[in-house]
C-alpha cells in the first residue's frame, strides 16, 4: 500500500440542535493509505455520511485538519474546494442523483464540462466509462428508461470519467436489490484492483461491506479499530 | 456544449407551464407595444403639425381672453397671411357625461386655416350658410348617432341657455391629432351674439387667434413680431408655432404621460412576477440536481449562467411572440381605436422593437436574480439534502 491518501487529526464535528451542542464526530484520527478499498460501517444516525462529506471536501469540520490528496481542505475557499472536488473526488449517491433530462452519456459527460478536452475526447472518455460499467450499449437512454442497477452503474461511470483519485461512495447500494447490489460491489473491487482507485463506501450492509479490503466501524462518532 | 444542452433542456422540461410562462409574457409584450404605438401616434402629431400656423393666447393664460381687436393689428404684421379666431363653445349634449369638445370658430377663415378638415363641397356651403348650424366629426356622429339635417338640442355649461343647432356637415380629418373627429364646431359669430345677452362682459372675446405665415416666411420672425406688437398693452399674448404649441400641450398634460411611464413599469412589474413566479418554482424543483453539480466541481457561476440562460430564454421567447401577436394587433387597434384614418397607421417601428426586446431582456435578468443569489448562497449539502 502507498502513502495515505486521506489522513485526518483530531477531527470534530458537532451542530447546534434545539440549544444544545450535539457532536457527531469525536477527535477522530486516522489515515487511508493509497490504493485501499475501505468500506465504513456503523449504525444510522452515526455519522458516516458526515465522515464522508467531510473528507470529500462538501462538508467541513467543526476541528481538526483534513489533507486529502495533498491537499489541506479545511482551510480551502468554496471555490477552491470545489476545483479541488472536480479534480480529485467522484461521487456516488445512494439515490444515484442522475439529471434526468440528460441521457446516461451526457450524464457521464457532465463533470467533462469543467475540463479543457476537446469534444472528441469528451466523446472517447465517456464511451470508455460506460463500457467500463457495462453500458456501452444504453448511451443514449434517459435515467428514467433504465432500472435501479442501472442508473448506479451511470453513477459510478460519471464518478470515474474524470478519472479522479478518489472514490466515494454513500451507501451505493442501499437501493438496491441483492443482484444489481452484487454487480456494483464487483464493479467497484474491480475499480479498485484493475485501475488502482482508492475507494471509501460507507455502508450499513455487512454483506456489501464484506467486499472491500479492510472496513472501519463508526459508533458514536468514534472510528473503532478491529482488534 | 453540456451546459448549453442543459439549459435548453430544463427550459423545455415543463412544457404546459413553459407555454403558460411565455404568453403571459407576451400578453405584456403586447399591450407595451400597443402602448408605446398610441405614444407615437400623439408624437407624430406633433410632427405633423402645420409648420406655418402660429398660435396666439393670453400670456397670462390660455384660458383668459383676448380683444376681437387685436384681428386687424395681426393681420397688418408682416408675413401673415391669414389671421384666424375662435374659443371654446361650452357645451354639453344631455348631461355632463355626454360631454365632448366643441369650438366656436370664426367661419370666413376656417376652411383656409384647416386644410386637414375633409368634407364634401354641398355640406361646407350649407354649413357657411347656416350660422345656427355646426360641423361634426364622424367620430361624435357615430357617438350619438347624428346625421345631417338633424337639430340637436344642447345645453350650455360656460355658454349658458339652451342651444339647438343643426348639423349641417360630418366631417373627417387628415390629421385627427390636430383636428379631432370626435369635435364640434360652430359660429363664432352664432356664440357671440348669444354672450352679448347673456353675459356681455365676455362677449367679443377670443380664446385663440391663428395665424397663418406667407410661404417663404421664417415663423420664428413672425412669432417674435406678434408678441412685440401687444407688449405693454392690456393683454400681452404669447405666440408659438402651433407644433410647439401643441408639444407644450402635451408637456402640460406631463401627468398623462408620467402614468404612462408608470404604467409601462408596471408592465415591466408583471412580466418579472410571471418569470420570478415560473423560474423559482423551476429552481426550487432542481435544488438537489443543482447540489449534485455543485457536487461534481461546478461552481455557482456555472449555475447562475444556467439560471440567467434560462431565464433570458424564456423572456426573449415571450418577446417573439409578444411582437408577433403584435402586428396583427396593431392593424385590429388602428381602425377600431383610431378608424384606420390616422397619420402614422399605427406603424411598428425598429425603436418598438427594441424596445419589447430590451425590456423582456431585462425582465429576463431581473427575474433570474433572486434565483441565482439563492443558489449561490446555497451550499453543496443542502441542495443535496433538498426533498422536493
Ligand atoms: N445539518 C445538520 N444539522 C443538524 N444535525 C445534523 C445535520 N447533519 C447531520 N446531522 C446529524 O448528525 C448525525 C449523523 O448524521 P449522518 O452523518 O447522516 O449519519 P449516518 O450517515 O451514519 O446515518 C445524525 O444524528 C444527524 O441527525
Ligand atoms: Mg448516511
Amino acid at each position: 500500500m502507498g502513502d495515505p491518501v486521506v489522513s485526518l487529526h483530531n477531527v470534530t464535528k458537532t451542530y447546534i440542535r434545539g440549544g444544545t451542542e450535539v457532536s457527531v464526530i469525536r477527535d477522530l484520527s486516522f489515515v487511508i493509505p493509497a490504493g485501499t478499498f475501505l468500506a465504513i460501517m456503523g449504525p444510522s444516525g452515526s455519522g458516516k455520511s458526515t465522515l464522508l462529506n467531510v473528507m470529500a471536501g462538501i462538508d467541513r469540520p467543526t476541528s481538526g485538519s483534513v489533507v486529502v490528496a495533498g491537499t489541506r481542505l479545511d482551510q480551502l475557499s468554496e471555490g477552491e474546494m470545489a476545483r479541488w472536488r472536480a479534480r480529485h473526488i467522484g461521487y456516488v449517491f445512494q439515490t444515484y442523483n442522475l439529471i434526468p433530462v440528460l441521457t446516461a452519456a451526457e450524464n457521464v459527460e457532465l463533470p467533462l464540462a469543467l475540463t479543457h478536452l476537446t469534444r472528441r475526447e469528451r466523446a472517447e472518455h465517456v464511451k470508455t466509462a460506460l463500457r467500463l460499467v457495462g453500458l456501452g450499449d444504453r448511451m443514449d437512454h434517459y435515467p428514467r428508461q433504465l432500472s435501479g442497477g442501472q442508473e448506479q452503474r451511470v453513477g459510478v461511470a460519471r464518478a470515474i470519467v474524470s478519472d479522479p483519485t478518489m472514490i466515494l461512495a454513500d451507501e451505493p447500494t442501499g437501493n438496491l436489490d441483492r443482484e444489481s447490489a452484487d454487480d456494483i460491489l464487483t464493479l467497484l473491487a474491480r475499480l479498485n484492483r484493475e485501475l488502482g482507485k482508492t475507494i471509501v463506501m460507507v455502508t450499513h450492509d455487512p454483506r456489501a461491506a464484506e467486499r472491500a479490503q479492510m472496513i472501519r466501524h463508526l459508533e458514536k462518532g468514534l472510528l473503532e479499530m478491529p482488534p | 456544449m453540456t451546459l448549453l444542452r442543459l439549459m435548453l433542456r430544463n427550459t423545455i422540461r415543463r412544457p404546459v407551464r413553459l407555454a403558460l410562462t411565455i404568453g403571459g409574457l407576451a400578453m405584456v409584450v403586447l399591450a407595451f407595444g400597443l402602448l408605446r404605438l398610441t405614444l407615437e401616434e400623439w408624437h407624430s402629431g406633433v410632427k405633423a403639425a402645420a409648420n406655418n400656423r402660429l398660435i396666439t393666447v393670453h400670456a397670462m393664460s390660455d384660458s383668459l381672453q383676448l380683444p376681437l381687436a387685436y384681428k386687424e393689428r395681426m393681420a397688418v404684421i408682416p408675413g401673415i397671411q391669414l389671421v384666424h379666431y375662435g374659443n371654446v363653445f361650452g357645451v354639453e349634449y344631455r348631461d355632463a357625461k355626454e360631454s365632448f369638445a366643441a369650438f366656436a370658430e370664426h367661419m370666413g377663415t376656417f376652411f383656409e386655416t384647416y386644410p386637414e378638415v375633409i368634407l364634401n363641397e354641398a355640406d361646407r356651403l350649407a354649413f357657411l350658410k347656416d350660422r345656427g348650424g355646426c360641423l361634426i366629426g364622424w367620430k361624435l356622429a357615430a357617438r350619438f348617432g347624428w346625421k345631417v339635417g338633424d337639430v340637436i338640442p344642447l345645453k350650455g355649461t360656460t355658454h349658458t341657455g339652451n342651444w339647438e343647432l343643426v348639423v349641417r356637415g360630418i366631417f373627417h380629418s387628415s390629421n385627427p391629432a390636430i383636428m379631432g373627429e370626435g369635435e364640434l364646431y360652430a359660429h363664432w359669430q352664432f356664440a357671440n351674439e348669444r354672450l352679448k345677452t347673456t353675459a356681455p362682459d365676455r362677449a367679443d372675446g377670443v380664446g385663440w387667434y391663428v395665424a397663418t405665415t406667407a410661404p417663404g416666411v421664417n415663423p420664428r420672425s413672425v412669432v417674435a413680431a406678434i408678441d412685440a406688437t401687444f407688449a405693454n398693452s392690456f393683454a400681452e399674448t404669447r405666440t408659438e408655432r402651433e407644433q410647439a404649441y401643441i408639444a407644450g400641450w402635451v408637456a402640460r398634460s406631463g401627468a398623462l404621460l408620467d402614468a404612462l411611464n408608470w404604467l409601462s413599469g408596471v408592465m415591466n412589474g408583471i412580466a418579472a412576477l410571471v418569470l420570478v413566479n415560473a423560474l423559482a418554482m423551476a429552481v426550487r424543483e432542481r435544488t438537489r440536481e443543482y447540489g449534485v453539480m455543485k457536487t461534481l466541481g461546478f461552481r455557482p457561476r456555472h449555475l447562475v449562467a444556467l439560471v440567467m440562460g434560462e431565464s433570458l430564454l424564456v423572456a426573449l421567447a415571450g418577446a417573439l411572440v409578444g411582437l408577433g401577436l403584435l402586428y396583427p394587433a396593431a392593424g385590429l387597434y388602428a381602425v377600431t381605436v383610431a378608424g384606420g384614418k390616422t397619420v402614422g397607421a399605427y406603424e411598428i417601428t425598429a425603436e418598438t422593437i427594441w424596445l419589447c426586446l430590451g425590456m423582456m431582456v431585462l425582465v429576463g435578468l431581473l427575474a433570474a436574480l433572486w434565483p441565482a443569489v439563492r443558489l449561490s448562497r446555497m451550499t453543496t449539502l443542502e441542495g443535496l439534502r433538498h426533498r422536493g
